[in-house]
């Protein structure tokens, strides 16, 4: 594991993107899967092609060969989206922000550092499908930690301050 | 040039214009095909093993993919078959 987690440590939360960003890739791949398809099958009712019988079975293998190539760009972009995770614990923030494969940013805020957490749903759609972000101010920086694209981003809000609060009433002793 | 006899002489050309796909072209982009998805699924796997949270569920994930992945390439690899055999 290339984050372990510290002793007494334990995940609150773990967050991905909204499921309306993969579900555009699922839509982008199946469109992309079928369009030879339809071409072909649209060039052979219009009669501006023919095939011969083994013609027919190459190119069931091409679209096959085709429909596995989108196929496999899917999944990397799934894994690309599903890496990029949030990972709340009762000590620390901790964001893996995957860019694409191979290429891996992790920030860690801790939690005696939050100062304000702010939410926000900016536009119809983040408004319909509860999604949006979730900015965190931290205490001795100018940095703002963002969460971004995320469902119930109040939610998230709600289990980060409560855990920083009990963070500190445990240093304090209050 | 030559016609079949099918072929319905146009203003702007000779429709339909037969497709005769050779099985070694398709044979070669089936190798092609499969060295990249090889890699590919390389390079996922790795990803998905190494991922530190909810394992379980990249466990699912895994098999689903290597389903996906077979089930397309065993139906390239028969029709591929059934091209180089004359079907």
């Amino acid at each position: 594991m290339y984050i372990p987690l510290e002793d007494g440590e334990k995940i609150l939360a773990q967050v991905h993107r909204h499921w309306w960003f993969i579900l555009m890739r699922v839509f982008g791949a199946i469109l992309l899967a079928l369009v030879p398809v339809a071409i072909v099958v649209v060039a052979v009712w219009a009669g501006v092609v023919i095939f011969t019988i083994i013609g027919v079975m190459a190119l069931i293998a091409i679209i096959a060969l085709w429909v596995l190539v989108v196929w496999t760009f899917f999944w990397q972009f799934w894994t690309t989206y599903y890496m990029d995770i949030w990972v709340v614990t009762n000590h620390r923030v901790i964001d893996i922000d995957y860019h694409r494969l191979f290429d891996r940013d992790i920030a860690i805020l801790r939690l005696n550092q939050v100062e304000d957490i702010s939410t926000r749903m900016q536009g119809v759609l983040p408004w319909l499908l509860r999604y949006g972000s979730v900015s965190i101010q931290t205490a001795g920086s100018n940095r703002e930690f963002l969460i971004d694209q995320i469902a119930n981003p109040e939610g998230l809000r709600d289990i980060i301050s409560k855990a920083s609060s009990e963070l500190r009433s445990q240093k304090t002793g209050i | 040039m030559c016609y079949y006899r099918h072929m319905t002489p146009l203003p702007f050309g000779n429709f339909p214009i037969p497709i005769d796909i050779s099985p070694l072209v398709v044979g070669i982009i089936f190798v092609l095909v499969g060295i990249f998805v090889a890699a590919i699924s390389v390079i996922l796997i790795y990803h998905w093993r190494r991922f530190p949270f909810e394992y379980e569920r990249f466990k699912w994930v895994e098999r689903v993919y290597l389903s996906g992945t077979g089930a397309l390439l065993a139906i390239a690899a028969a029709s591929v078959i059934a091209s180089i055999q004359g079907y």
